[in-house]
């Protein structure tokens, strides 16, 4: 017989895509359980409450049933859709561009705690007017390689200015949820622009989707 | 909250996906918040002898 458990998870939806005539898988960055994929029955059908909560960026705790081979998603409470990306499409490519390298990066039944903060604070900066979105990706992007475990010793320092140097030090050792709290000039930011160019051609693996849209309308 | 054209958009990642969603022709100049960036007097993050935890956004 097969015994299948509730559970609630705390999480971002980082994919989605269309299943069938009314259906949704979702990918779901969560707390508790890494990154998981989950089945939304019937969630693109008219006026169904998994609807909304199956878009990306949409942020809460989501009720599953764990089958044995997947999750089915139940219900969602959402706190925050990050609606206003919508409005910005420079913002929501970068924001897809985050949900990309979230992608990338995360695994299933592993301690993803911090990719989560990094994303959920990532996505409150791009809506900040006081942030420069080529700083939030910056930070973005050197503290995902940090997290998991790709900064070189020593590399954060190689060929960068004092100003560089020091905010790529203090990024590293920041936790997400203070990150995004200074500013830099646009000399400083321009300088870790290349910084972290260099450094994710040589992190990633595949090319975002999204950055290279990102990269074209900049 | 749901639209099938923002669904498609987010799908998709095509500009001319995110147009037909907000319904409005190419805009040339920089939209959003990056023509409201204010050039700031530079924070001092390298300046050790500050503390940098007191910097903060104006939310």
């Amino acid at each position: 017989m097969n015994m299948q458990e509730f559970l609630t998870l705390t999480g971002i939806v980082i994919k989605s895509e269309p299943i069938g005539e009314y259906d949704r898988r979702v990918v779901i960055l969560t707390k508790e359980r890494g990154k998981i994929s989950a089945f939304a029955k019937l969630a693109r059908k008219p006026n169904n409450r998994l609807m909304a909560p199956t878009n990306p960026f949409s942020f809460g705790q989501f009720k599953l049933y764990e089958g044995r081979n997947s999750y089915s998603l139940s219900e969602a409470e959402i706190t925050n859709y990050f609606e206003e990306l919508r409005q910005d499409y420079v913002g929501a490519y970068y924001g897809m561009y985050f949900l990309e390298i979230c992608d990338y990066y995360t695994r299933e039944n592993i301690d993803e705690t911090q990719m989560l903060k990094l994303l959920y604070q990532a996505l409150r900066a791009l809506l900040s007017p006081s942030f420069d979105n080529r700083l939030v990706r910056c930070i973005f992007e050197i503290k995902a390689v940090a997290i998991n475990g790709e900064m070189a010793q020593g590399e954060k320092i190689k060929g960068l200015g004092d100003t560089a140097a020091y905010t790529v030090d203090y990024i590293i050792k920041t936790p997400p949820e203070k990150l995004f709290s200074f500013k830099v000039s646009d000399n400083a930011i321009e300088e870790l622009r290349r910084f972290c160019q260099g450094l994710c051609s040589s992190r990633f693996d595949r090319k975002f989707k999204s950055l290279e849209i990102l990269e074209n309308i900049e | 909250m749901y639209d099938e054209e923002w669904d498609r958009f987010m799908q998709t990642g095509q500009i001319c996906d995110y147009l037909a969603y907000k319904k409005l022709p190419p805009m040339k100049s920089d939209i959003g918040k990056s023509e409201d960036i204010h050039k700031f007097e530079y924070a001092g993050i390298s300046n050790i002898n500050r503390d940098s935890n007191k910097i903060r956004a104006d939310r």
